[in-house]
């Protein structure tokens, strides 16, 4: 029972801090099993991925009724997403676990960096952003009249998309994240698709990408349904709340906090690569 | 940010509906582990043999049928816009939905070999 009640705190918790970061709960999910219940990774990380898909699933529906989300691009996109994810998945099970550790450890060392960058990169990020609609919009032509283009911007440099879905599906399965961490600035900054758009489309694709993967844990038992249950109840209704009150919060102090307990996890996660 | 198509709409849908059976199952066995007192780390097993090997009604049965409503929540959203491609004549379109679909398939076949 107390397992039970602890698992959808921490799944809460985890759904909460990646909705208001803007990360997939994933990244939080997969540490908390693998270190907090000492589960074995591929465990953790089927798990984490069956979370991701509930929370994807709840915001990409929304995205999709409001007209926010490219479902031509994403669709087409996430033909490559779903092929890397098959990949990652059966390297996953290829790897040891303290490979898989230091993988992760990796990942989360990348991901407390670009959080100690804070609030000066997003602010040039939203600078960018702004600058990149008016360039779009502003182009001869530009507007829904390519294969994959929306109103007011043009994709570009879909070879750069297939290769970068391809990547993003491979971490995605191999780690049990959702992958927006790569399919957010590759649409965005590669492919010229306005931040709005990109995080709607990668939150779609997120969920094709994510089952790909899930499928492999799944068929080979590796997501047990109690562990899953209180884990995915916390993480959904985690980020809800957090998508709910994200824009009252002054993030600053979350960003430094976050930082320091993701560079704890990856340093709990390179004793594990190193069998301590 | 623009009006939403007929496909869209379909297969926001299909999505809402398949996260929120799945989310609910899920929720409904988990209260019913917490009633029962049974700890998560019990695991007997992974999620599809627990639903094979039950048709019984337990937590563990309910989760893992959510588990697999979630898992399967994408992969309808794929099959739901086909129709929908076939009928505003987008072959491209068409033939990337079910292409995606040959890749859960390999999943599911690739996956099976491995067990």
């Amino acid at each position: 029972m107390i397992a039970a009640l602890v698992l959808i705190a921490g799944g809460l918790a985890a759904g909460v801090f990646g909705s208001l970061l803007g990360l997939g709960g994933g990244i939080l999910i997969v540490p908390l099993l693998a270190l907090g219940f000492g589960l074995p990774l591929h465990e953790a990380i089927g798990v984490s991925l069956v979370a991701v898909i509930a929370t994807s699933g709840a915001a990409a529906s929304v995205y999709l009724d409001r007209g926010v989300a490219n479902l031509r691009l994403g669709m087409t996109l996430e033909l490559f997403t779903a092929s890397g994810a098959l990949i990652g998945a059966l390297i996953a099970f290829a790897v040891p676990d303290r490979a898989l550790a230091a993988l992760f450890a990796a990942l989360l060392g990348y991901v407390a960096v670009t959080m100690l960058r804070g609030a000066r990169a997003a602010a040039a990020r939203e600078g960018a952003v702004e600058g990149e609609g008016t360039r779009s919009a502003a182009l001869p032509g530009a507007g829904p009249t390519g294969r994959f283009d929306g109103p007011g911007y043009r994709v570009d440099r879909f070879g750069v998309g297939i290769a970068g879905s391809l990547f993003a599906g491979i971490v995605s399965a191999l780690l049990g994240v959702g992958g927006g961490i790569v399919k957010v600035p590759l649409m965005h900054l590669a492919m010229g698709v306005p931040l709005r758009v990109a995080t709607a489309t990668s939150n779609l694709m997120i969920g094709i990408t994510a089952t790909s993967g899930a499928i492999v844990y799944l068929v080979r038992g590796e997501i047990a349904p109690l562990v899953a249950g209180p884990t995915v109840l916390g993480v959904y209704v985690g980020a809800r709340a957090g998508a709910r009150v994200a824009h009252r919060l002054d993030l600053r102090f979350l960003r430094i906090l976050f930082t320091v307990v993701l560079g704890w996890t990856a340093f709990q996660m390179t004793l594990r690569a190193l069998g301590a | 940010m623009t009006a939403a198509g007929s496909v869209e709409r379909t297969v926001a849908r299909v999505l809402g509906v398949s996260t929120t059976l799945g989310v609910a199952l899920a929720g409904l066995g988990t209260a019913w582990l917490l009633v029962t007192g049974t700890s998560p780390l019990d695991v007997s097993g992974g999620a599809v043999a627990v639903v094979i090997a039950g048709l019984r009604v337990d937590p563990g049965a309910i989760i893992a049928a959510g588990v697999v409503a979630l898992v399967a929540g994408p992969t309808l959203r794929v099959a739901a816009a086909i129709p929908g491609y076939v009928g505003r004549g987008e072959r491209m379109m068409s033939g990337v939905s079910v292409a995606v679909l040959g890749v859960i398939a390999l999943a599911v076949f690739v996956a099976g070999k491995g067990t």
